[in-house]
């Protein structure tokens, strides 16, 4: 009888050293571009180029004080609650077209149609429709993140293994427990997948769902910055959105890591045999 | 060893003589016309305590003929009953151990959980779900495997943790579909003579789905052997080898050779016609 | 029989649409009746300034696409081929990912004017990181033993190149570009909707500034259409290099 294998070995074995080299080479860099650009664009008088320091006091003092948090907060609760609904919805409906081939013929193409209009068009529509608030905006948010989840888990539950459709009938599995414990885990690393492109175009949403009628947000705050000139502002803005958009990814990772950790033991064990 | 068996379902016993499986002139055409069918008038039964195999070559329609034995597929003509009763769904008490043991068994949960996974719907304790599923564990060898993961396991490992699945679930009938046709030649051995003593252990009916003549005729009480095109019952043959049986003096006795000659003939003869 | 029931799935909604529109009576004055809209699409078509505002998209589109790409594939490969330029390069990268193109609308307007060029700028901006993210994953995500087999048999760097990296990272950066392929047209967009530079987008605001419902909606409808035909020609160039690879697992 073979030996049992334990993945995981190697990487708990990493010594110290190691890692604060790893640490070094990723945080070494940045750092090094931050000082090159401090003193390259130091007494900078290029208007666009305004110096790093200029930049840095405007960071500190328009973001990370009570006034600037008052701005990031609506934004980042826009994003968040509009790509709840998306994930939510999203899921529930991709895993309903999944299972029916007879669902996805009829609701596919108007599917593809809805998904292919590029979201910002739909801003004048929002307003037309929802008007200024922050409904309209959450509204565009969820409604252009949605379609990456929702093809995620279509093809996710579509892709179910034809060996677990047959386990869990043959078995007799409840539909809670074929749901729950067959179906969507199977399907997570493609809603995950899914998921982490929803992501990325909520983030680029909220600075789009502030770009007309609007009077408050990060991205209001930004655009409002660069049509006035103050260029400053405005890259102390973008480095937030950088920092930001860095932050939900790491959230994000670490989210996925969780869900998914099944399916990286699975590969890393596969691999040592 | 049979009495220590906890047994929550009476009703999963049959009685001795019982016909637990009728294959009443089976034709399957995957055609709406009922043109060009796979199988044709496939007729046999199994009686409660016997293991039966069904042996044809590849393409014969086995995995046809086992769909529709369990429900996953609506014969065009002929009927399928189990234990008496029309088979037109996945009928309660039948167990499946299926060829692909990576894919039926499933990554993200614990091997003990794959265990309970079709006891969830039968018995209403967790405890006793668990004791139903440590029992199966260590009844297959495997009493310290619950906490690992199935990929965490070797092939024949895995396919033995879908086999105490089957057997925690206490069916009436166990169904295994090529069962051992993905391990290596010992492993197949081991897992050849496991099935043996856990028939004994547990008088269980079996239907074994299988290519390899040795296997059936090793395993079996009766073969049955598919051949033709369409597929129809090439011939039937009593293995009267007692049940005492080993891999090295069952097969060396010349009965076992006169067996596998026949079934031999039986496959090659339908071919060459 | 499947293009009878998507149509089935279009008429519905269109049906849908029509009955909210002529018989909620609050939803009347922001929300024309179906027929009125594609009737209205139908006029636009046959007019020849919304081929132009669509061509002007249109060439902003792929112009950006093609140098977005031509910009990241090379150094997405480079990147990808060293663990230590990955971890040097890597907060950078997820620093400046996030940032989206619509930030930097105002200052490309100042220094470039609000002509193909800044729009181009911008777009090859959106789609730059996709397929700088793909090019390197596809690099990473070569198999190892194919690449130990090379080595063995002393293929040469050239032809390792040729005949295994490439190949191999291809099915990785096609599936960036139908990422970027989607950005990209909501970057184009966003740059006539708020950079007031020709094309569609253009034409969505005046409609909406003018307060005209019904041509916002057809013009959306539009868009929709274009978005279409982009997603459907990036899917099945995908599939198409995807063929063999999926089969490989």
């Amino acid at each position: 009888m073979s030996v049992l294998t334990t993945p995981a070995g190697p990487t708990l074995r990493r010594r110290p050293l190691r890692l604060l080299l790893t640490a070094v080479a990723y945080l070494l860099p940045p750092a090094l571009l931050t000082w090159w650009l401090w003193e390259a664009t130091a007494g900078s008088t290029n208007y666009l180029f305004p110096p790093l320091s200029d930049i840095l006091t405007s960071l500190r003092t328009d973001w990370f004080s009570s006034a600037g948090l008052e701005q990031i907060w609506p934004s980042l609760r826009n994003l968040l609650v509009g790509y709840a609904i998306a994930s939510v919805l999203g899921i529930a409906a991709g895993a309903w077209l999944g299972v029916s081939i007879g669902l996805r013929q009829l609701f596919l193409p108007v599917i593809d149609f809805a998904r292919s209009v590029p979201p910002p068009v739909l801003l004048p529509l929002g307003v037309v429709l929802l008007g200024i608030d922050n409904a309209m905006k959450v509204a565009v948010i969820a409604f252009g993140c949605i379609w990456p989840t929702l093809y995620g888990a279509m093809e996710g539950v579509r892709s179910t293994e034809p060996v677990r459709r047959s386990m869990s009938a043959v078995f007799r599995l409840r539909s809670r427990e074929r749901w729950r414990m067959v179906v969507l885990p199977g399907a997570a690393p493609l809603i995950v997948a899914g998921m982490r492109s929803s992501l990325q175009i909520a983030f680029v949403l909220i600075v789009i769902s502030e770009l007309i009628a609007s009077n408050s947000g990060i991205g209001f705050s930004v655009l409002q910055a660069s049509r006035t000139f103050q260029y400053a502002d405005m890259w102390a803005g973008a480095i937030l959105l950088g920092l930001l958009g860095l932050l939900l990814n790491l959230i994000f990772g670490l989210f996925a890591s969780r869900v998914l950790r099944w399916r990286d033991e699975e590969v890393r064990a596969r691999r040592m045999s | 060893m049979t009495s220590s068996v906890p047994t929550t379902l009476d009703r999963a016993r049959p009685d001795a003589g019982e016909v637990v499986l009728a294959v009443d002139s089976l034709t399957k055409s995957y055609r709406p016309d009922g043109a060009e069918p796979v199988l044709s008038g496939i007729d046999f039964s199994v009686v409660a305590g016997e293991l039966l195999s069904v042996v044809g070559p590849s393409g014969a329609g086995k995995t046809t003929l086992l769909n529709c034995i369990c429900g996953l597929l609506r014969p065009t003509d002929g009927a399928v009953r189990f234990r008496g009763e029309l088979v037109e769904r996945p009928p309660d008490g039948l167990a499946m151990v299926f060829q692909d043991y990576s894919r039926s068994l499933l990554p993200w949960l614990s091997v003990l959980d794959n265990v309970t996974l079709p006891l969830r719907r039968t018995v209403g304790s967790a405890a006793e779900r668990r004791e139903l599923a440590t029992h199966a564990l260590r009844s297959v060898g495997l009493p310290d495997a619950t906490k690992l993961k199935p990929y965490q396991l070797s092939g024949g490992m895995q396919q033995r943790v879908a086999i105490a699945r089957a057997l925690a679930y206490e069916p009436a009938l166990l169904v295994m579909d090529e069962p051992f046709a993905s391990v290596d030649a010992q492993t197949r051995e081991e897992l050849e003579d496991l099935t043996l003593r856990l028939r004994e252990a547990y008088a269980m009916t079996i239907v074994l789905v299988t290519h390899d003549i040795d296997e059936a005729v090793y395993l079996s009480d009766r073969v049955v052997v598919l051949g033709g095109r369409p597929t129809t019952v090439h011939s039937r043959l009593n293995v009267d080898l007692g049940r005492d049986r080993d891999q090295i003096g069952t097969k060396a006795r010349p009965e076992f050779g006169e067996l596998r000659a026949l079934v031999h003939a039986g496959i090659r003869g339908e071919l060459s016609a | 029989m499947s293009w009878v029931r998507g149509a089935a799935g279009v008429l519905m909604v269109a049906v849908v649409w029509e009955l909210v529109a002529r018989t909620v009576p609050s939803v009347h004055s922001y929300l024309p009746p179906f027929t009125t809209t594609v009737g209205r699409l139908a006029e636009l078509v046959l007019d020849a300034s919304t081929w132009t505002a669509l061509g002007e998209s249109a060439l902003t589109w792929v112009s950006g696409l093609v140098v977005g790409t031509l910009l990241a594939v090379p150094i997405g490969f480079a990147i990808g081929a060293s663990a230590w330029i990955q971890r040097v390069t890597r907060v950078v990268m997820e620093i400046f990912k996030p940032i989206p193109p619509v930030v930097f609308i105002a200052p490309m307007v100042l220094l470039l004017g609000t002509d193909q060029k800044m729009k181009i700028v911008l777009v090859s901006y959106a789609v730059f990181w996709p397929v700088l993210m793909q090019a390197i994953a596809g690099i990473e995500g070569i198999d190892p033993i194919a690449q130990r087999t090379a080595v063995a048999f002393r293929i040469r760097r050239a032809d390792r190149l040729r005949f295994l990296v490439f190949p191999a990272a291809w099915p990785y950066v096609m599936t960036g570009l139908r990422i970027a392929a989607s950005l990209a047209l909501i970057a184009t967009v966003v740059t006539e909707l708020v950079g007031g530079a020709p094309g569609i987008g253009q034409n969505i605001a005046v409609a909406q500034i003018n307060s005209q419902q019904t041509d916002v909606y057809a013009l959306v409808l539009l868009t929709g259409f274009l978005g279409l035909a982009v997603n459907r020609t990036f899917d099945r160039l995908e599939r198409s290099t995807l063929e063999w690879h999926s089969g490989r697992s």
